[in-house]
C-alpha cells in the first residue's frame, strides 16, 4: 500500500510540473485593448484562424492618434487578407520596456511578425532576425539621412516610419506676452531665459524622474559639435578626434551656463515627463527640451499652440539633427512572407502615416508629406528642410557611451560642476563598444 | 535490506523533479553565463570569444569602478547603521517595558512592504514638492528644502536611511530572538560580582549572540552586495552616478547597452567578490562565537 502511495506521489509531482509549464497568454498591459478582428476560415470549417501580430510601443491612448491608425491599417490590409486575425500589441508597451521585452521574444523566437523597432538596425541584422526588403518598392524611396538607421551591409531590414528629433518647444502665448523671439545665439536663450526668471516663470523643466527625457539636452545642443566640425562623427569613428574635446567640453559647459542661471526647474530630477508637461501647459514653464510628439499632446491635453526653435551655438550656427524614431520590420522567422508585405504597406500607406504623424511626427518616406496643421510641427517640419541637417548623436555613438553623457547632464542638473572625468569615460565606452555603431 | 534499497531509490525519485528544475535553472545558466563572459554576446546575435578581454576591460571600466564603490558604500554604512541601531532596539523589546509588543509589530512593519512599494512611496515623500520639503516649510525650515533625491551628495544618505527604515525590522527580530537565549543567571552572578551593564554587554551578551550577529551580518552583506530595486526605482542610479549600483551596471549593460556578454562578466566578478566578502565576515566574527 505504501509502494502504492509513494508511487502516485511521485507521479503526481511530476505531472504538476509539466503542467506548469503553460503557453503564456501575451495579455497587453497597455491602455489600449487588443484589437482582434473576427475571421472565420475560408471554407467556414472550425478551425483556428490565421493570424499576424503588429508590435508597436506608441499604439496606446497616450497617444490620441493610435486606434484611427490601428483602424486604417486593417482597414487596407484586410482588403487582401480578409480571413486573417490582427494581433496588435502583443508586446506590453510600458515605456522603456518594450525593447528588451522584444530583444528577449526575438532571442526565444516568439517575437512578434511585423514590429517597430528603435536604434537596432546593427544589433537586430546582425543576428538576421530582419526580412530583407531590398528588392521590394521602400528601396528607392528611404531619405537619405535615414540610410544608417534602416540599410544594414547594403541590405534594407526595415522601413524608417518616423522620422524626428529633440530641441526646443515653447509656449507661444507666454513668448508674445513678453515680447520674446526665436534665439539666434546661445546667448541670446540666455537673455530669453532672463527675462522669464525676471517675470516668475520658469524657463526650462523637462521631467527627469523619468529617465528617457535626460538625453535630450546632449541630444538638442549638437550644434555646438557640429559648429566647429561638421565631419565629427566620421572623424571620431576614425579616431582623429575623441569625445573628450572642445566641441563636448563647449556644449556642456553651455548646459552648465542655463543650470547656473536658474534657466533649469530646481524641481528637474524629481518631476516625471508628465508633470513636466502638465507645467508646461498650464503656463508655469515657458519652454522644454523635447521632440515634435509633444506638440499634438499639449493641443489636444491643454488646447496651447507651441512654437519651436532650435538650439544655436554662441555663434548662431544651426544643425537640425534626427533620428528615425520607429522602424517598421518583418520577422525574419515569418513564413508567409507576402502577407507581411502586405502588413508591411498598410502600416506605410500614405493614410495611414497622415493619421500616425500627423502633428507628432515625420516620415522617412521621401514622397510622403505629413500635413501640419498645429504651428508646433509645422515649425518644426521647417526645419527639418531648411536648417542643415546631420546625424542625430545618439546615431553615431554608442549607448554606453551615451550612458555616460546623460550622467553628466544630471549631474550639472544636480548643483555640481562640469566634470571632465565623465567625457573620458565616454571615449572609454566608445572604444570598447564601437563595433556596434553602423559607421562604416 | 531490499527495504532499504527501495526506500533509497523512492527518496530520490522525490527529490528528482527539484533536481532536474535546479539543474536547468540554475547550473545551465550559471556555467553558460561563465562561458558567455568570455565573448562579446550582444545578447541576441552569435558570439564571437574574445579571451579575457571583457575582464581586462572591467577593471579598467570608471562606471564598474564607481559602482562598486557604491556598492560597498551602501554596505558599510547599511552594516554600521543598521546592527547597532537593531541591537538598542531589541534590548528595550526585551526589557520591561510597557507596550513593547505594539512597538515590536510598528518597527516590524516596513519589512513586510514590497520594496516596489516602499521605493515609490518615499519617491512621492521626498520629491522637490512632496511632502518632506511641505513639513519643513510648515515648521518654518524653508532654507533646508531642497531636491533629497536629485542632490549627487545627499542622494546616496538618503538611499541607505530608506533601506535601514525598510530593513530594521527584521534584523531586530534576530537580535531579540538572541537575547531571550541568554540565560538570565549570567546577569545575577554578573550583578553579584559587581559588573555594570557596560561590562555585562561586552563579556557576556555580545560573545553569547556572535553567532546571531554572524547570521545578521552575513545576510545584509550579502543583499547589499546585490541591492537594485530602491535605487532602481527612487533614482535610477543619479543624479549623475551617485547611486549606481553594480547590479544596475549589470542591468544597463545587458539590456541598454547590448553587451550582454560583458553584463556576465560584470556579474561573475560581483559574485567572487561577495564570496570572498561573505567568507572573510564569517570567518572574523565566527572566531569571537562561544557557547556556555
Amino acid at each position: 500500500m505504501k509502494k502504492i502511495v509513494s508511487l502516485l506521489l511521485v507521479i503526481t509531482l511530476l505531472l504538476s510540473l509539466a503542467a506548469c509549464s503553460t503557453q503564456t497568454n501575451n495579455d497587453n498591459q497597455g491602455e489600449t485593448k487588443q484589437q482582434e478582428s473576427t475571421a472565420q476560415n475560408e471554407t467556414g470549417a472550425v478551425g483556428e484562424a490565421k493570424k499576424i501580430s503588429v508590435a508597436h510601443w506608441m499604439l496606446t491612448s497616450s497617444f490620441p492618434s493610435a486606434q484611427a491608425y490601428m483602424e486604417n491599417v486593417e482597414q487596407i490590409f484586410k482588403e487582401s487578407y480578409p480571413d486573417v486575425e490582427i494581433e496588435w500589441n502583443p508586446i506590453p508597451s510600458e515605456s522603456g520596456k518594450y525593447h528588451d521585452l522584444l530583444k528577449a521574444q526575438l532571442a526565444t523566437n516568439s517575437a512578434p511578425d511585423v514590429f517597430f523597432h528603435q536604434n537596432a538596425i546593427v544589433q537586430f541584422g546582425k543576428a538576421e532576425y530582419l526580412t530583407d526588403l531590398s528588392d521590394q518598392e521602400w528601396m528607392g524611396r528611404i531619405l537619405e539621412s535615414t540610410s544608417k538607421d534602416v540599410i544594414y551591409e547594403g541590405k534594407l531590414l526595415g522601413i524608417p516610419v518616423d522620422v524626428s528629433g529633440w530641441g526646443v518647444f515653447y509656449n507661444q502665448e507666454i513668448f508674445d506676452e513678453y515680447d520674446l523671439s526665436e534665439p539666434k545665439t546661445f546667448d541670446e536663450l540666455l537673455d530669453v531665459c532672463n527675462t522669464l526668471i525676471e517675470n516668475d516663470i520658469t524657463p526650462f523643466n523637462m521631467g527627469f524622474k523619468d529617465t528617457w527625457p535626460q538625453d535630450g539636452p546632449w541630444l538638442s545642443m549638437s550644434s555646438f559639435i557640429y559648429g566647429m566640425d561638421d565631419n565629427f562623427p566620421q572623424e571620431l569613428y576614425d579616431g582623429n578626434k575623441i569625445i573628450n574635446s572642445e566641441e563636448f567640453t563647449a556644449m556642456f559647459q553651455a548646459f552648465e551656463e542655463l543650470v547656473t542661471s536658474g534657466a533649469i526647474s530646481k524641481s528637474i530630477m524629481s518631476t516625471t515627463y508628465d508633470q513636466a508637461a502638465q507645467e508646461f501647459g498650464e503656463g508655469k514653464v515657458a519652454m522644454q527640451i523635447n521632440g515634435p510628439w509633444c506638440v499634438q499632446q499639449i493641443y489636444d491635453t491643454y488646447g496651447k499652440e507651441v512654437g519651436y526653435f532650435n538650439i544655436p551655438d554662441r555663434d548662431g550656427n544651426v544643425y537640425m539633427t534626427s533620428i528615425t524614431n520607429s522602424t517598421v520590420s518583418i520577422n525574419s522567422k515569418f513564413e508567409d512572407k507576402e502577407m507581411g508585405l502586405a502588413m508591411l504597406k498598410a502600416l506605410t500607406d500614405e493614410t495611414s502615416l497622415q493619421i500616425l504623424l500627423s502633428d507628432s511626427g515625420y516620415c522617412g518616406l521621401k514622397d510622403v508629406e505629413i500635413e501640419q496643421t498645429l504651428a508646433g510641427a509645422k515649425a518644426y517640419g521647417e526645419a527639418l528642410v531648411n536648417d542643415k541637417s546631420a546625424m542625430q548623436t545618439n546615431v553615431w555613438i554608442p549607448a554606453s557611451a551615451g550612458e555616460k553623457l546623460t550622467q553628466l547632464t544630471t549631474l550639472i542638473c544636480s548643483g555640481k560642476t562640469f566634470d571632465a572625468a565623465y567625457l573620458e569615460a565616454a571615449d572609454e565606452a566608445y572604444q570598447k563598444d564601437k563595433e556596434l555603431l553602423n559607421m562604416q | 535490506m531490499s527495504s532499504q534499497r527501495s526506500d533509497y531509490w523512492k527518496r530520490i525519485l522525490f527529490i528528482l523533479p527539484s533536481l532536474l528544475l535546479v539543474a536547468l535553472f540554475v547550473l545551465y545558466p550559471f556555467v553558460q553565463g561563465i562561458l558567455y563572459s568570455f565573448t562579446n554576446w550582444d545578447g541576441i546575435s552569435i558570439s564571437r570569444f574574445v579571451g579575457l578581454e571583457n575582464y581586462i576591460n572591467l577593471f579598467k571600466d570608471a562606471s564598474f569602478k564607481k559602482a562598486l564603490a557604491n556598492t560597498i558604500f551602501f554596505t558599510v554604512a547599511l552594516v554600521i547603521i543598521m546592527n547597532p541601531l537593531a541591537l538598542l532596539m531589541a534590548s528595550l523589546l526585551n526589557s520591561k517595558i510597557i507596550g513593547k509588543h505594539v512597538f515590536r509589530t510598528l518597527i516590524y512593519i516596513p519589512t513586510t512592504i514590497s520594496l516596489i512599494v516602499v521605493s515609490n512611496i518615499w519617491t512621492i515623500i521626498l520629491t522637490f514638492n512632496g511632502y518632506f520639503n511641505k513639513l519643513l516649510e510648515l515648521i518654518g525650515l524653508e532654507k533646508y528644502v531642497i531636491d533629497w533625491l536629485g542632490n549627487y551628495d545627499l542622494a546616496p544618505i538618503v538611499i541607505v536611511l530608506i533601506i535601514v527604515w525598510q530593513g530594521l525590522g527584521n534584523s531586530m527580530v534576530f537580535y531579540l530572538a538572541a537575547l531571550q537565549g541568554v540565560p538570565a543567571e549570567l546577569y545575577e552572578s554578573a550583578k553579584i560580582d559587581g559588573a555594570t551593564k557596560w561590562n555585562n554587554f561586552r563579556y557576556i551578551t555580545l560573545p553569547l549572540i556572535m553567532t546571531t550577529v554572524t547570521v545578521v551580518l552575513f545576510l545584509q552583506i550579502s543583499s547589499m552586495l546585490k541591492i537594485f530595486d530602491i535605487p532602481y526605482i527612487m533614482t535610477s542610479g543619479g543624479p549623475g552616478d551617485a547611486t549606481m549600483t553594480v547590479t544596475m551596471l549589470i542591468y544597463n549593460q545587458a539590456f541598454k547597452f547590448n553587451t550582454a556578454g560583458y553584463a556576465t562578466t560584470t556579474g561573475i566578478v560581483l559574485m567572487v567578490f561577495s564570496i570572498i566578502v561573505s567568507s572573510l565576515q564569517t570567518k572574523i566574527t565566527g572566531a569571537k562565537e562561544v557557547s556556555y
